[in-house]
């Protein structure tokens, strides 16, 4: 297990590297940079002089692998190349803890983050819990009814979970919700140590919105692997020995029937955090996805560079722990 | 038969199961509405007589650039976007006078969507008054006595007064930052005493009212400010001497403000002069999303929003009957460049041609609905400087009629019976795509096939202003931008200026441009502006696609409003300062 585990956190170093590569590169690569957004912004020109005085002032003037070594803490800073020499040089970068400072705000993309990665923790956990609170009972009554107008119904719910997207979803509830209820997400964010009620009241609308989505794949394979497991010896043994209809269901079968299904969950993270990107915008929530798109669409390379890193740091971690968590799930799973 | 049975308890079980999921669920989804329900105002409005102005209340209003995630304190960085969100706290030294010429005076200036205010409709903010000198020229701004920079606890600031060398130390900044080549008619700037500001010119400038009164870059912090740690760019940081005081700010959230209660300005309603501002707390709540921000204004959780389309007045009409409605001009303008550096639009009859074979009505009256045709190169609002319709030439009146035939005739006599392939660029923004779809159609008429390009945004931007003519769109473009930016729509038709878009070589306006540019005379000044206006049109190198109408609401709560959106570059706090909240009427329309 220790050598497994060892071996897996190595393999993140280099899987990182090129993700930092990839991510680092594909936003500069986008036409227009963040000079000529700051100019589109205005809607007006700016000189060439003015121009290039900005990509000075933001170590823009560089070449790319230059910045790209400053961005990772491997080449100094570009205000230290003017300094009295290398001994004044300030390495500070990815490696030294530090993913960037925003092009536009000034502010530290980990200061940023700290300030809006709770929301979208929140949000997320909160959808995935919902999620899995309307997919799973679901999904085991589709199995257990199979072929039944119960079974029907449900396997449609999921499909059209899947088919819809969430932006339409949370575009309705909005529209609908202030129409015929008054209803409008709060203005400001709530937070949950000053106000636990106010902030639950504020997330629980884009999180059933969130789950709904998520549920849709994770109703299908909760009825799929049901069923599966269901026609097993050992399920129809326990039947035979006279277990009561709940432990068969909840201890002998579902408990079996998790493993594609917590594999799911690993790969519907990326989806999540998807989802908050747009969920976020439409209710209103300050948290990473809308921080992303707004850097994404003001070029705000460290930005998207920071989070897609971390992104990418918290998916790699995140499917280590599925893979250990089947051990605990299938006692046969070793890990050498 | 054992088996079936065993299910039947199961699935009744688990029907159980699913209705208090169910319920729970429920439950979860209403407690937004009973927590926003618990939160309702409880205070219904006190001591003023009805009608009378009242003190107090939170006025939450959704502005320009309060749809902008990206919320910077740095003017240099971001000026729309600061812009708005200083102008509640921090001032410049001129305003434009909303109460002697807006709707709640005179009504000669509108104060809807602008970025040039003429001089005669401004006042002195932080100056109390200014001279325009000749030898050299330059202007010199005579401080307003005991306004007060409001401090800050965070940054141990003291309120202390505003002094000159404060308004020196403003300027240099700018001066010395990645914007200084803006400045390049300033030879000296020093104060002369606490109250006495001189800027002196190294040339004449017409344009310094914006540049230097209320523009840009002329909202003031404090320099304590800079000197603290995170400098301009940390929100806990800022000072100013306005209306309101920042207190929080979430990124991506809301901006708020509370009242500054040593606040130096008055207003006078029926006679009577007030303490500003009149509400405790004012709020710039940042929403992205379109209909988030219809379902704000319509339950309530916004006062008052500016620049809706008209498409949506249709829809707000009936859900929300009681808003009132104030019809503007929108913010931009939308146009066709030419590229008159290559053929074939180089040929001043070709792009004449263009203009007749472009039914520029119609695509304006589909793409707008209400729209004026008229507000290129300047809106009205240019005061001085617009030349009415009926004042053009017969040859620039015609540029706006519809006249296939005319126009294929004209583009053969050019040489180019069988119309030419161009290229139609365009960015994804703001429906730019579906108007250049339409001027596509449009010249197919005539016999022009057009290729429409969509860039990313950001991509076209540098190719309107780019530092060699062989980096410059290729055939046409299809684009929009603010429309009372005097320079900038005065310079985009000829010329080698930075904002010139076209690329028409023409010495001639150039030089009358750059005469325009110097002449400190504000009459004299528009003169020569209204000359470039009728040659801007005359050749033809912008065509006009239509300015459309965009709507602001406000409930009719929002008292001493009159529509009013900006009192100089996206300034919106001077309003606010002005509005106070009927909170009685509030609680008695249920809200």
């Amino acid at each position: 297990m220790r050598v497994y585990l060892i071996r897996r956190l190595l393999l993140t170093i280099p899987t990182l590297f090129i993700a930092s590569i990839i991510v680092f590169l594909s936003v500069r690569f986008i036409p227009g940079d963040v000079v000529d957004v700051m100019m589109m912004r205005a809607q007006t020109g700016m000189s060439e002089e003015t121009r290039a005085a900005i990509r000075r002032d933001l170590g823009l003037d560089t070449p790319i692998h230059i910045q790209y070594g400053r961005w990772l803490g491997v080449l100094p800073q570009h205000d230290a190349a003017s300094d009295a020499g290398a001994r004044n040089a300030r390495f500070n970068g990815v490696l030294q803890g530090n993913v960037g400072t925003s092009l536009w705000t000034g502010v530290p993309v980990l200061e940023a983050l700290k300030r809006r990665l709770p929301v979208t923790v929140e949000l997320s956990l909160m959808g995935l819990v919902l999620g899995l609170l309307i997919a799973m009972p679901i999904g085991m009554y589709s199995a257990l009814r199979q072929d039944t107008i119960g079974d029907y119904i449900a396997r449609s719910i999921a499909m059209a979970f899947i088919a819809v997207p969430y932006f339409w979803i949370g575009i309705l509830v909005v529209v609908f919700g202030s129409l015929w209820f008054r209803y409008m997400p709060p203005l400001r964010l709530v937070p949950f140590v000053e106000d636990p009620l106010g902030n639950l009241g504020q997330f629980i609308v884009p999180a059933i919105v969130l789950g709904m989505v998520l549920s849709g794949w994770t109703m299908r394979l909760t009825r799929t692997m049901m069923l599966e497991v269901l026609r097993q010896d050992y399920v129809r043994t326990a039947w035979a020995k006279g277990l009561r209809e709940r432990a068969v269901v909840l201890r002998h079968a579902l408990k079996n029937s998790l493993i594609p299904v917590v594999s799911l969950i690993g790969l519907q993270l990326p989806l999540l955090f998807g989802g908050t990107v747009v969920i976020e915008q439409i209710f209103l929530l300050p948290g990473v996805g809308r921080y992303t798109v707004e850097a994404t669409i003001s070029r705000d390379y460290p930005v998207i560079s920071g989070v897609l890193l971390l992104f990418g740091a918290t998916v790699v971690l995140a499917n280590l722990l599925i893979d250990l968590s089947y051990g605990f799930l299938d006692p046969r799973i070793r890990y050498e | 038969m054992e088996l079936i049975s065993k299910e039947r308890i199961f699935m009744r079980t688990f029907a159980l199961e699913t209705v208090v999921l169910a319920a729970l669920l429920f439950s979860l989804a209403a407690l937004p509405l009973w927590a926003a329900a618990a939160g309702e105002e409880g205070t219904a409005a006190a001591a003023a007589a009805p009608g009378e102005p009242q003190y107090g209340g939170t006025l939450t209003v959704v502005t320009f650039k309060t749809h902008d995630e990206s919320v910077r304190w740095d003017a240099t960085l971001g000026k729309y976007v600061t812009n708005t969100f200083q102008s509640p706290f921090s001032e410049s030294l001129l305003v434009g006078d909303v109460d002697t010429h807006g709707p709640r005076g005179s009504g000669e200036y509108k104060f809807s969507v602008i970025e040039f205010v003429p001089l005669q409709f401004t006042r002195g903010q932080l100056a109390e008054s200014w001279e325009i000198t000749s030898d050299p020229p330059g202007i010199v701004f005579h401080i307003r006595p005991g306004v007060m920079w409001t401090g800050n606890e965070h940054i141990g600031m003291e309120p202390r007064e505003f002094v000159a060398a404060d308004a020196v130390h403003h300027l240099e900044r700018f001066r010395n930052s990645s914007h200084a080549s803006d400045y390049y008619y300033i030879d000296k700037v020093y104060a002369d005493g606490d109250h006495r500001f001189v800027v002196e010119f190294n040339q004449g400038y017409s344009f310094w009212p914006f540049d230097l009164g209320y523009g840009t870059f002329a909202h003031h912090v404090a320099p304590e400010t800079f000197d603290a740690p995170g400098g301009i760019q940390d929100w806990q940081n800022q000072v100013g001497t306005g209306p309101y005081i920042l207190v929080d700010f979430v990124q991506g959230s809301t901006v708020a403000f509370v009242r500054n209660p040593n606040y130096w300005d008055t207003t006078t309603i029926d006679g009577k002069e007030y303490q500003l501002p009149f509400t405790d707390e004012f709020v710039l709540p940042l929403i992205a999303d379109e209909s988030t921000r219809l379902a704000a204004l319509r339950t309530g959780k916004i006062d008052w929003d500016t620049n809706l389309n008209v498409v949506s007045e249709a829809t707000l009409d009936r859900t929300s009957p009681e808003l009132v409605k104030y019809r503007h001009a929108r913010a931009s303008i939308y146009q066709v460049g030419f590229n008159a550096t290559s053929e074939p639009f180089n040929d001043i009859n070709v792009r004449r041609a263009m203009h007749l074979g472009t039914d520029q009505h119609t695509v304006a009256k589909n793409f707008f609905q209400e729209y004026d045709l008229h507000a290129h190169p300047l809106r009205e609002d240019a005061a001085g400087l617009f030349v009415p319709f009926e004042e053009l030439p017969e040859s620039s009146r015609e540029l706006y009629t519809y006249d296939p035939e005319r126009a294929k005739k004209m583009l053969a006599d050019a040489g180019y019976p069988d119309g030419f392939k161009t290229i139609l660029n365009t960015a994804d923004i703001l429906g730019w795509p579906t108007l250049a779809a339409a001027v596509k159609d449009q010249w197919s008429k005539i016999g022009v096939e057009a290729e429409v390009i969509v860039h990313e945004g950001a991509a076209l931007w540098p190719m309107l202003n780019p530092a060699d003519d062989a980096d410059r769109y290729k055939g046409t473009l299809v684009f929009g931008n603010g429309n009372t930016m005097i320079p900038f729509h005065l310079s985009k038709c000829a010329g080698e200026h930075t904002y010139a878009v076209t690329g028409l070589d023409d010495p001639e306006y150039s030089e009358l441009f750059a005469a325009a540019m110097a002449e400190m005379d504000y009459d004299k000044m528009a003169a020569m502006g209204r000359e470039l206006f009728t040659r801007c049109i005359a050749t033809a190198t912008i065509m006009p696609l239509g300015d459309g109408h965009d709507i602001t609401y406000a409930w009719p709560w929002v008292k001493n409003y009159f529509g009013e959106i900006e009192t100089g570059f996206v300034s919106v706090g001077p309003i606010g300062a002005r509005v106070w909240i009927d909170r009685a009427l509030k609680k008695e329309m249920g809200y």
